[in-house]
């Protein structure tokens, strides 16, 4: 017997003829609905931003790698295997087709063939696990009300149908052959063939088993192909493609698009389901409904309306069947979106670094608020933080002069330009709360006592634009962002140094894609580096143990992680034992304050700050350290309410206390 | 020289304006530097003649009442007609006139029939040298002073209540006029079809004089019922901190914060509230302050006109037993006139 | 139904220029704003017009050129046209004002006319008195919520008085009202509807008027402008409270409570009486 592959083994010829047409039915109707499926997409009229640059990282890392899938366990590690298992098997096929169709003979005979067989086995073996495992799961952890139960366990028996099936004719094909035994390299096979043997089935009755199950096996994956646009079999198609056309993950959080020429449009923002782009209802189909962006979100987690989740399934459903986008009673209509959910989200990003398929629910969410503000549509408390915006560039409405003169004991418009190194961005904060204005004196206490030469913009400074931008007003922030370029021109060889990590993700992210280069430093960054240089000294010993909260602008949006907690652990003279939350680092949880939440205040369910501060409690710190000043209040009211004795505490005061 | 009217307006419960027993005595100012006689000005129809006799407390020698049926409720046109018509008749140089709803829509309305200049809310007025009045008031949203002078006689002002304040009674023998005038039905195109008083339990906080607002120093459900209690004794509105809607004791529309109601009351009295940014960003401009607080350091107490370190729990059933005792004296008092 | 809305631009230009505005440099406090009641009021004709059929809302307003930008922004809101008095003064006085605006509004077919209480720079509260006199229409103001009756020819407006007070108010149209608030918060205007391309230009009037002989038809005068300087308030106090030393300390103080006080400490007795006393001097007991 030749080690080869035998194509069709005892298929008759009838049978072969309804499988061609199958396949070209099966085939017409996947090629039917990835088409229709593109001209739906295409009616969006938005501009699409396709990032081509790092696509072999994106192919290697992220869809074969399954870096970030997997980081949910064990869910990941089960979806790794049916991916290789299914990616194997569909390498298999091809195989098996160019050596079919293409080369005709020669390509899978002797080691080629036991090589090929043993791995066409082995994937299929993975491929069985995962989505037995899967199925399993399903099954016993899934919750009924879920709606999307009855398709995940419909497709779910389709494919392990697919992979018993095939195992199952193989081995009728293998016992049917007489068991040669270069044929135990296809091991599931050889094996079953075994069992099959010992129990002593006629040959004839082996060619009619094989050919019923190969039929059935033919059936059931021509039909699975067939059905892909329309199930969630899709996301193999359009999630690979998505992460190939996404920013890469690591900087899927900078890179959020800007909008020009807005005097000449009429319209801004996603309103209506076809102002959004083609990519972002491309984001809505490749979606797989993983839910991990719902288990990060600290508006979901607290009982908000809001899911990321819902946003993309939500663009997906208008764009799909032509819904209205929006619904809420100032936009009158009924849309899929309510605009409440719209409004719940504190931009924290977590979605979009939990996202395994590189969707972005925060840029849709963006794009919406941007419809939704240009339009007037905005909850009244929200409004009066523009208006005071537009007439006195900060979102509290105090006179401009608030923002410096507490600071005129620092004496710092004496030092002529020439000699200043460092421009403090000061932010509106101080204007408004006298907490804010302690962290920002504590780190002018600091650079003057490590002898740095630095002075503010005073009245030259307005609003960077963090609000306006997150709550949607586009032209706003546009607005205010050249008018502090005109004044920051002249210091654009100097350091600007900031204590707020929304004012340095603004000035050193988003200014750019307006056209200026800063050179932003946080003051975590900036201390360390002071730290390191030994120029802060301090006498008294004090020994506490302090729990880091990771702010969001400065963790996951601009991935700053390991130098505030570095001057908490060598603040010279202190011996501050740093904690940790068990949601740290990229997977913080937000303190409530960003997205413009301070003037959005959602009412339902817990507040934000509180959960956090409950996670904090935990872990029984003296200290709550922080490294921005919305994280601060929000953990200081947090903080108060529950009557706790525990400090808050930015990492600038940690160094000046004494 | 004319006479100087001060115009006093009733309110339908029988009470008389704040602002117009504040002009009273500046009124009599004026008339004496002009070398001229004060006239209080009162419209109405079946006026309660006690409160007339109030007006005589204030110093007023003279007074002119027009009783008309058409004066019974307050109407543009028909009083606007009225004032005409006296104004014609009696040429008075300077008006005052309370900076009420009521007031103002009369003087503007008055203004522009007689074609002389008139300047609303003001908060002080000085005679110059001229005999003519400088009108003061603040413009641009409190930030400056402005001084105004108008074209024409009478010169016609609206006071805002509370800038002048009460002087202390004097008592003088008032002469009362009983005018007629004429109003012309017809030109009286507007009518009043129902009053609806303001229950301070259920006005909105920032229509509100007076408000009651507890915070976190406010504990449990027992003393946040002696607040309800205590801002009803004081006619005033309950209202909260953030702390308090958080626990559950107030609602949402009670508020006061910059995530919810900003104020304006003529009195706001903070109960066990620390003062956070956020309230007070709600309530700094509300004109007299009084903050309760264990805290004598609580940020809110730099701001509060009268400062208080004590306990909520012990003040609240004191306060509102002293509160009564009051105003039973006050009632006995009343009576006895 | 006709429905006139007059509307007063507020900005760098008109406002008084006492306080120095130190964000000059920029696009910041650049932006003309409406007159906020103002704002109310043409709100308040867009709700009638969601109400009614067949209602045109045209926004009237007197101002220097710029003051364009605010009827664009109007008719981006959804007024149905706009007509500009284009005069370079902006230190006109109500009557002046009011004149002018009443001239354009005879020549044409109006049922209702609004407009804001005051106007948030002078306060002067008499626009809309004046007006209604010139045109010889009733009047209702400090109007809150508003509601056409059945024939059209018949307003019930509900008139804020203090305390929370409201008092119902019927008139026939045609007639002036001034809107002190409206019962949905008046909609955003986004910076984006601010700059976008103006496309609607016919349904912008634009008419000049003689500034000069405008403005010899005001009847108030400013005489000059400065920093606050607030009266000092007179108070008495119940003297049977008064030890001998608080009267002294109350005369020499000239009756002022300054801030700068001293924490009340003490049993709750006496803070109570403290309390009451205050409140008794500050006329705040009823």
């Amino acid at each position: 017997m030749r080690v080869a592959y035998e194509e069709f083994w005892q298929i008759p010829q009838w049978t072969q003829q309804i499988f061609y047409v199958a396949a070209a039915v099966s085939s017409l109707s996947l090629v039917i609905g990835i088409v229709s499926q593109i001209l739906k997409w295409q009616k969006c009229r938005g501009s699409s931003v396709w990032q081509w640059s790092g696509l072999l990282e994106k192919f290697l890392v992220y869809i074969v790698g399954h870096k970030k899938i997997r980081r949910k366990k064990p869910e990941g590690i089960i979806h790794a295997l049916m991916f290789l298992g299914f990616t194997g098997l569909f390498i298999a096929t091809s195989i098996l087709a160019v050596e079919t169709y293409v080369i005709k003979s020669g390509l899978l005979e002797n080691w080629r063939y036991l090589t090929f067989s043993f791995f066409a086995d082995i994937v299929g073996i993975v491929f069985l696990t995962g989505t037995c495992i899967a199925l399993y799961r399903r099954l016993k952890y899934g919750k009924k009300e879920d709606e999307l139960r009855p398709e995940a366990i419909t497709v779910l028996s389709v494919l392990i149908v697919i992979g018993l099936t095939g195992f199952l004719a193989e081995s009728l094909r293998i016992a049917g052959m007489g068991l040669p035994l270069h044929e135990s390299w296809s091991v599931m096979g050889y094996l079953i063939a075994l069992v099959i043997g010992a129990a002593h089935v006629a040959p004839g009755q082996l060619e009619s088993g094989h050919l019923v199950l190969w039929g059935t096996h033919a059936f059931f994956s021509l039909g699975m192909i067939a059905v892909i646009p329309y199930t969630k079999l899709f996301h193999m198609v359009v999630s690979p493609a998505n992460i190939l056309l996404s920013p890469l993950p690591e900087q899927a959080l900078t890179v959020l698009p800007l909008m020009k020429n807005l005097e000449q449009q009429q319209e801004i923002g996603a309103y209506h389901a076809v102002d959004i782009a083609w990519k972002d209802a491309m984001e809505g189909n490749a979606c797989t409904n993983c839910r991990r962006c719902e288990e990060h979100c600290p508006a979901f987690l607290t009982g908000k309306s809001l899911s990321p989740r819902t946003i993309l399934q939500g663009l997906r459903t208008a764009v799909n069947s032509g819904n209205d986008l929006l619904n809420g009673q100032l936009v009158n209509s009924d849309g899929v979106i309510a605009i409440d959910a719209v409004w719940s989200c504190t931009t924290c990003g977590s979605c979009v670094e939990q996202c395994p398929v590189s969707d972005s629910p925060l840029k849709q969410i963006m794009s919406l608020r941007v419809g939704l503000t240009s339009r007037g549509y905005v909850p009244a408390i929200a409004a009066k933080a523009l208006e005071g915006l537009q007439s006195v560039g900060n979102p509290w409405e105090f006179e401009p002069v608030k923002r410096y003169d507490w600071a005129n004991k620092f004496r710092l418009q004496d030092i002529p330009d020439e000699e200043i190194e460092v421009i403090y961005w000061l932010g509106c904060g101080v204007g408004y709360d006298n907490r804010i204005q302690e962290i920002a004196a504590a780190t002018m206490g600091i650079l003057t006592k490590a002898g740095v030469k630095y002075k503010t913009l005073a009245d030259l400074e307005v609003c960077c634009g963090d609000p306006a931008r997150r709550m949607g007003e586009e032209a706003l922030f546009q607005s205010l962002a050249r008018q502090n370029q005109q004044n920051l021109a002249k210091y654009s060889n100097k350091v600007i140094l900031t204590h707020c990590p929304h004012c340095y993700h603004v000035l050193k992210n988003e200014y750019a894609l307006l056209g200026l280069e800063i050179n932003v430093v946080h003051h975590s960054q900036f201390i360390m580096e002071l730290i390191d240089d030994n120029k802060v000294c301090l006498q008294e010993p004090w020994e506490q143990k302090v729990i880091y909260h990771d702010p969001c602008y400065l963790g996951r949006h601009n991935k700053e992680y390991s130098n505030p907690r570095q001057v908490i652990e060598s603040a010279p003279n202190h011996k501050l034992t740093l904690l940790e939350f068990e949601e740290n680092g990229d997977g913080s949880f937000c303190c409530g304050a960003g997205g413009g939440q301070l003037w959005l205040e959602s009412e339902m369910g817990e507040r934000i700050n509180y959960h956090r501060f409950d996670q904090a409690e935990e872990k029984q710190p003296d200290v709550i350290a922080t490294a921005c000043p919305y994280c601060k209040i929000m953990m200081e009211t947090a903080c108060s309410f529950r009557g706790s004795k525990i400090k808050v505490k930015d990492i600038s005061e940690l160094l000046e206390i004494s | 020289m004319g006479e100087v009217w001060v115009y006093v307006e009733a309110l339908n419960s029988g009470d008389i304006e704040l602002v117009s027993l504040e002009l009273l005595e500046e009124g009599i100012k004026i008339a004496n530097s002009l070398g001229s006689n004060m006239y209080a000005v009162v419209f109405g129809h079946k006026i309660n003649h006690e409160n007339i006799g109030r007006i005589s407390q204030y110093g007023v020698e003279r007074a002119l009442v027009l009783d008309l049926p058409e004066l019974a409720e307050y109407t543009t046109e028909a009083y606007c007609q009225a004032m005409v018509q006296l104004v014609q008749s009696r040429q008075p140089s300077i008006i005052m006139i309370g900076a009420t709803p009521d007031g103002s829509d009369l003087a503007a309305r008055v203004a522009a029939v007689l074609k002389v200049g008139m300047v609303s809310d003001c908060t002080d007025f000085k005679l110059d040298p001229q005999g003519r009045l400088k009108m003061i008031k603040p413009v641009d949203g409190g930030r400056a002073q402005a001084t105004f002078e108008t074209k024409g006689t009478p010169q016609i002002i609206t006071v805002k209540e509370n800038s002048i304040g009460l002087g202390r009674p004097t008592y003088k023998y008032m002469n009362i006029e009983h005018l007629e005038v004429k109003i012309n039905q017809s030109k009286v195109r507007t009518r009043v079809i129902e009053l609806l008083k303001g229950d301070p339990r259920t006005i909105d906080l920032e229509e509100a004089e007076k408000i009651l607002s507890g915070g976190h120093g406010v504990v449990g459900s027992d003393q946040w019922e002696q607040m309800q209690q205590l801002a009803d004794a004081l006619g005033a509105t309950l209202a909260g901190s953030r702390m308090a809607m958080d626990c559950g004791n107030i609602p949402r529309e009670r508020l006061v914060g910059q995530t919810g109601k900003t104020v304006r009351p003529k009195l706001y009295i903070a109960m066990g509230i620390s003062g956070a940014s956020q309230h007070i960003g709600g309530m700094k401009e509300s004109e007299k302050i009084i903050a309760v607080n264990m805290d004598p350091l609580a940020p809110i107490m730099k701001m509060a006109d009268l400062q208080i370190q004590a306990d909520v729990a012990e003040l609240l059933p004191v306060l509102a037993a002293e509160l009564e005792l009051r105003k039973g004296n006050i009632e006995t008092v009343k009576g006895a006139f | 139904m006709r429905i006139f809305v007059c509307v007063k631009p507020l900005g760098a230009k008109a406002a008084p220029e006492i306080t120095k505005n130190s964000v000059a440099q920029g696009v910041v406090g650049q932006f003309l704003t409406i007159n906020p009641p103002d704002r109310s009021a043409l709100e308040q004709a867009l709700l009638l017009k969601r109400q009614l059929d067949n209602v045109e809302v045209i926004v009237i307003s007197l101002g220097p050129s710029n003051a364009r930008e605010i009827l664009e922004i109007c008719i981006k809101m959804g007024a149905d046209k706009a007509v500009h008095l284009e005069c370079e003064d902006t230190k006109l006085d109500a009557y002046a004002v009011a004149k002018e605006l009443s001239k354009k509004i005879k020549q044409e077919i109006f049922d209702l006319v609004l407009c804001g209480s005051t106007s948030v720079d002078w306060n002067g509260f008499q626009l809309a008195g004046i007006l209604a006199h010139l045109l010889d229409v009733p009047q209702i103001t400090s109007v809150s919520e508003m509601e056409m009756q059945k024939s059209n020819r018949i307003l019930h407006a509900s008139r804020k008085l203090k305390r929370g007070a409201r008092q119902i108010v019927e008139c026939n149209l045609p007639a002036v009202l001034a809107v002190e608030s409206v019962i949905q918060a008046p909609r955003y205007i986004s910076v984006h509807t601010r700059i976008k391309q103006f496309l609607s230009e016919p349904l912008l009037e634009t008419v000049g008027v003689d500034c000069q002989a405008i403005s010899s038809e005001s009847l108030v005068e400013l005489v000059e402008i400065g920093p606050r300087r607030p009266r000092t308030k007179k108070t008495i106090v119940p003297e049977q409270n008064m030890s001998f030393q608080d009267k002294m300390k109350f005369i020499k103080s000239g009756g002022v409570s300054s801030k700068k006080n001293d924490v009340l400490k003490g049993n709750v007795s006496d803070i109570s009486h403290s309390i009451l006393d205050y409140l008794e001097k500050e006329n705040l007991l009823k």
